[in-house]
C-alpha cells in the first residue's frame, strides 16, 4: 500500500510538472512581449529592464528553468533599486510560489490566489457533494421503483438534464429563481447561500450522470445471487439495499468522482462568470488574455493539483471500497 | 416432420432497422437535419444579416404583441417594424438574434463535426498502434492517455487557442502561401516526402529495399521531367515528356502491383515538388496568392485543431480495447500466416471491424467538442464578436441579465437551439449504440 502510494504521487508529480511546463512554454511562444499591451507602447530598453526583473530574458528553457527552481534567479530589486533578496534558486520546487503577478502591479500569485480559492473551493465541494448525494439518491430510487413513473421521470430528467450545458442552465436559474421568484441571491460576494444557486447550476449535470451510472450499477447487482440468498435468509429490503447492494453498487460512482473533479472545475470557471463571483475561474480566464505569465501558470498549477489529489484520493477510496481489488 | 426445423428462422434485423425502429432516434435525426438544412439554407435568408448593427435596440421580437413604448421609440428609431423583421428579437447593437442563432448554429455544427473528426483521426492511429503492436510500445502509451486524462485539459487548451490563434493570424496577415512557411513550401513538402521515403526503405526488407531504391531514382527523374515540362510549356518537350511519362506510368503500375508502391508514390510527389520549386513563375504565384480571405476564420481552424486535440483519449481507448481483441481471432492468425503485410491486415481486416464503434463514439464526440466549443465562445476566448456561435450568444444574452427588466429573447432562442442539438446527438448516440451493440441481436 506505501509503495502504491509513493509510487503514484511521483506520477503525479511528474503530471503537473507537465502541465505547468506546457502552460508556460504555450504562453510565453505567444508572439510580443506580456510587457508591451498597454496602450502606451513601452520601448525596447524598458521591456528588456522589466523582462529582466521578472526572469523572463533569455532563452524560453531558461526562462523555464528559473520558473521551475533548476536555475538561479536574479536579484530581486524594489522601485529603488534596492536589493531585496540575492541571487538564488526560488522556483516551483523550492514551494516558493511568489512570483509577482505581471498585470496586477504590487501583488503576488499566492496571495491572489489565496483570495480566490476559497470560493471557488467551496463551490466545487458543494457541488461534488450535491452531485454525489442527490445522484446516488435519484439513481437508486431509479433502480429499486423501476418501470414505475419514479423511474421513467428521473431518468428522462437526467437526460434532459445531460443535455442542457451550465452556461445555458445558469443563467435561466439565475432569472428564474433569483429575478422573478426572488428566493435566492443571484450571486457576487456574500454568505454561503449566495454560493447555492452557483453550485446548483454545477451540480446538475452531473446529478443526471451519477443518477444513470447508479441506476444501472444497481439494477446489475439486483439481479446477483448474493442479494437472492440475503432476501431468503430474510433480511429486510431496506437493509438489502442499504448494506449489501450499495455497497457493490456504489463503486462505478467512486471511479467517476475523478472524472466529475475534473467536470466540476472546468465547468466552475463559466458557472463564475455567470454568477458574478470572485473566483480563479475568472483570474485564469483574464491572465491568459494578459498574458500574465506567473499568475497563470500557478493557476492552472492548482487546477491540476486539485484534480490530481482528488484522482488520488479516489484511488485510495476504491482500494478500500473493494475487497476484489488488492494492489500489491 | 418438424415444419420448424427446415424452415429458416426469420433473419434478425440489421443494425440499420433495429436504429429506425427506435422512435427517439429517428426524432432526433429528423431534429438534426432540419438544424443542419437550415445552418446550411439559412445564409441565402433574405433577411439574414447576421453582423448589421441596426437602430432598433434589444427590441423584442417582433411577432409578439408589442408595447406602447416599444412602438414609440421604433417611430424614433426609423420606421415601425414589420411583423418577422425580426423574429428572435434584436441584441444590443440592434442585430438580428434570428440571423445570429443561425450563423451560430453554421460555426457550432462545423467546428463540432471537423473537431470530431480530427479526435476520430488521432483517437483511431493512436488506438490502433497502441493495440497492434502491443507489449512495453502499449503500456506506454496507454500511460500517457492516462496522464492527460488526469490534468483538466479544457484549462490548459485555452492558453494554447491564445497563443496559436495569434500564431496563425500573424501568418495569415503576412499575406501569401510563400511566407505561412518561412520559405517556399514546396521544399517543405519534397523535404517531408524524402524523409518518408528514407524511413520506409529502412525499414523495408532488403529484396524491397533495393527494388524501392531503383524504382524512387527512376520516378524522380521521371517526376522531374514531367513537372519542369508543364510549367515551361514547351510543346515539343511536352510530347517527348508525354511518351516517356506513359513508359513510366507502366512501370510505376507494374511496381505498385509486385509492392514497390511506397517509393514510387513519394518519389513522384518529390520530384514533381521539386521539379516545381525550380520555376520562377510559380514561385510568383504562390507568393501573391492573398490569404486575407481566411483571416475570419483562423480562430475557427485552432478551435477545431485543439478541441480534436483534447477529446481523442476515449476514443483511442475504445478502440485499443477492439484491436485488442481483434487481434487474437482466426482470421488474422491466416491474414499473417498468408504473408500478408501488418498495413495490409490493419486497413483490409481491422478497420471494417471497427466501424461500428467508431461510429457510435463519433457521434458522442460531436456533442462534446459542440459543448467545448461554446464554452470557450461563452468564456470570450474562441468565437470573436462580430462572428456569433451559440456560447458567444449565450454570453451576450447573461450579460443582459438584471432585476429591472429581462431580455429573455436573448438567452432564450440560443439556448433553445443549443439544448436541441445536444439532446438530440446524446439520443442519437445512445440508440446507434444500442442498435451495434452485438448483445442486442439476441
Amino acid at each position: 500500500m506505501l509503495g502504491f502510494l509513493v509510487r503514484r504521487i511521483i506520477a503525479l508529480a511528474f503530471v503537473l510538472l507537465f502541465a505547468v511546463t506546457l502552460t508556460f512554454c504555450l504562453l510565453r511562444l505567444f508572439p510580443g512581449s506580456p510587457f508591451n499591451l498597454n496602450e502606451k507602447q513601452n520601448s525596447a530598453a524598458n521591456i528588456a529592464k522589466e523582462e529582466y526583473l521578472h526572469n523572463l530574458d533569455g532563452p524560453i528553457w531558461w526562462q523555464w528553468a528559473r520558473y521551475i527552481g533548476l536555475g538561479p534567479k536574479h536579484e530581486r530589486l524594489d522601485s529603488n533599486a534596492n536589493v531585496l533578496e540575492p541571487a538564488g534558486y526560488r522556483g516551483l520546487l523550492q514551494g516558493r510560489f511568489d512570483e509577482d503577478s505581471l498585470k496586477l502591479k504590487d501583488r503576488k500569485v499566492n496571495e491572489l490566489i489565496a483570495d480566490s480559492m476559497p470560493t471557488s473551493v467551496t463551490i466545487g465541494l458543494l457541488a461534488l457533494m450535491f452531485s454525489t448525494v442527490a445522484g446516488v439518491w435519484l439513481g437508486s430510487m431509479a433502480a429499486v421503483k423501476r418501470h414505475t413513473w419514479i423511474d421513467t421521470g428521473s431518468m428522462l430528467g437526467a437526460l434532459a438534464a445531460i443535455s442542457i450545458p451550465t452556461f445555458v442552465a445558469g443563467p435561466l436559474l439565475a432569472l428564474v429563481f433569483s429575478l422573478w421568484l426572488n428566493w435566492l441571491p443571484i450571486g457576487g460576494v456574500g454568505g454561503l447561500s449566495n454560493l447555492i444557486l452557483p453550485s446548483l447550476t454545477l451540480a446538475g449535470p452531473f446529478i443526471a450522470y451519477i443518477a444513470r451510472l447508479t441506476r444501472a450499477s444497481l439494477l446489475e447487482v439486483l439481479s446477483q445471487d448474493f442479494v437472492r440468498t440475503a432476501r431468503a435468509k430474510g433480511v429486510a429490503e431496506r437493509g438489502v439495499l442499504y448494506r449489501h447492494v450499495l455497497k457493490i453498487g456504489i463503486l462505478p460512482v467512486v471511479s467517476f468522482l475523478g472524472p466529475l473533479t475534473a467536470g466540476v472545475l472546468t465547468g466552475s470557471l463559466v458557472v463564475e462568470k455567470i454568477f458574478n463571483l470572485p473566483g480563479m475561474g475568472e483570474m485564469l480566464v483574464n491572465s491568459v488574455l494578459n498574458q500574465d505569465e506567473f499568475l497563470c501558470c500557478g493557476t492552472v498549477a492548482v487546477y491540476c493539483a486539485l484534480l490530481v489529489v482528488m484522482n488520488l484520493l479516489v484511488d485510495v477510496a476504491y482500494q478500500w471500497l473493494d475487497p476484489r481489488i488488492r494492489i500489491s | 416432420m418438424n415444419e420448424g426445423a427446415s424452415t429458416p428462422a426469420a433473419q434478425p434485423p440489421g443494425a440499420f432497422q433495429r436504429l429506425m425502429r427506435n422512435r427517439t432516434a429517428v426524432a432526433s435525426l429528423f431534429v438534426l437535419a432540419f438544424i443542419a438544412l437550415v445552418a446550411i439554407a439559412g445564409p441565402f435568408l433574405p433577411n439574414y444579416h447576421p453582423e448589421e448593427v441596426t437602430n432598433y435596440s434589444k427590441h423584442s421580437p417582433s411577432w409578439l404583441p408589442q408595447t406602447e413604448a416599444q412602438l414609440k421609440s421604433d417611430l424614433e428609431n426609423g420606421g415601425p417594424v414589420s411583423t418577422w423583421r425580426f423574429p428572435f428579437g434584436t441584441d444590443l447593437n440592434g442585430r438580428d438574434v434570428f440571423s445570429r442563432v443561425v450563423q451560430g448554429a453554421g460555426i457550432s455544427l462545423l467546428v463540432g463535426l471537423c473537431g470530431a473528426l480530427v479526435s476520430f483521426f488521432v483517437g483511431t492511429t493512436y488506438g490502433l498502434i497502441s493495440g497492434y503492436v502491443g507489449g512495453q510500445v502499449d503500456n506506454l502509451m496507454m500511460r500517457l492517455v492516462e496522464g492527460l486524462h488526469s490534468i483538466p485539459r479544457l484549462i490548459i487548451v485555452i492558453v494554447a487557442i491564445f497563443t496559436f490563434a495569434q500564431w496563425m493570424q500573424n501568418w495569415l496577415n503576412a499575406g501569401s502561401l510563400y511566407s505561412l512557411f518561412g520559405q517556399d513550401p514546396r521544399v517543405l513538402f519534397a523535404v517531408v516526402a524524402l524523409a518518408f521515403w528514407a524511413v520506409w526503405c529502412l525499414g523495408a526488407k532488403s529484396t524491397k529495399r533495393r527494388r524501392g531504391i531503383v524504382l524512387f531514382a527512376l520516378s524522380l527523374f521521371a517526376g522531374w521531367l514531367v513537372a519542369g515540362t508543364l510549367v515551361t510549356q514547351t510543346i515539343v518537350r511536352c510530347y517527348a515528356t508525354f511518351f516517356i511519362a506513359a513508359a513510366f506510368l507502366w512501370i510505376f503500375l507494374h511496381a505498385a502491383r509486385i509492392g514497390g508502391g511506397v517509393a514510387t508514390c513519394t518519389g513522384v510527389l518529390t520530384a514533381a515538388l521539386l521539379g516545381l520549386a525550380v520555376s520562377d513563375d510559380v514561385s510568383a504565384a504562390l507568393q501573391c496568392t492573398s490569404l486575407q480571405p481566411f483571416i475570419g476564420y483562423n480562430k475557427i481552424i485552432i478551435l477545431i485543431l485543439c478541441l480534436g486535440l483534447i477529446e481523442w483519449l476515449s476514443m483511442a481507448r475504445i478502440v485499443r480495447g477492439q484491436v485488442l481483441a481483434l487481434k487474437e481471432q482466426q482470421f488474422v492468425l491466416a491474414a499473417r500466416s498468408l504473408g500478408q503485410s501488418h498495413a495490409t491486415i490493419i486497413i483490409r481486416h481491422l478497420l471494417p471491424n471497427l466501424v461500428g464503434v467508431v461510429i457510435v463514439y463519433l457521434t458522442l464526440t460531436i456533442p462534446a467538442v459542440i459543448l467545448d466549443e461554446s464554452f470557450l465562445s461563452f468564456l470570450g476566448l474562441g468565437i470573436n464578436d462580430p462572428q456569433a456561435s451559440w456560447g458567444s450568444l449565450l454570453a451576450d444574452g447573461k450579460n443582459v441579465i438584471n432585476p429591472i427588466k429581462s431580455y429573455w429573447w436573448l438567452l432564450a432562442f440560443p439556448a433553445a437551439a443549443m439544448s436541441l442539438t445536444l439532446l438530440a446527438l446524446n439520443f442519437l448516440g445512445d440508440a446507434l449504440r444500442d442498435a451495434l451493440d452485438p448483445r442486442a441481436q439476441r
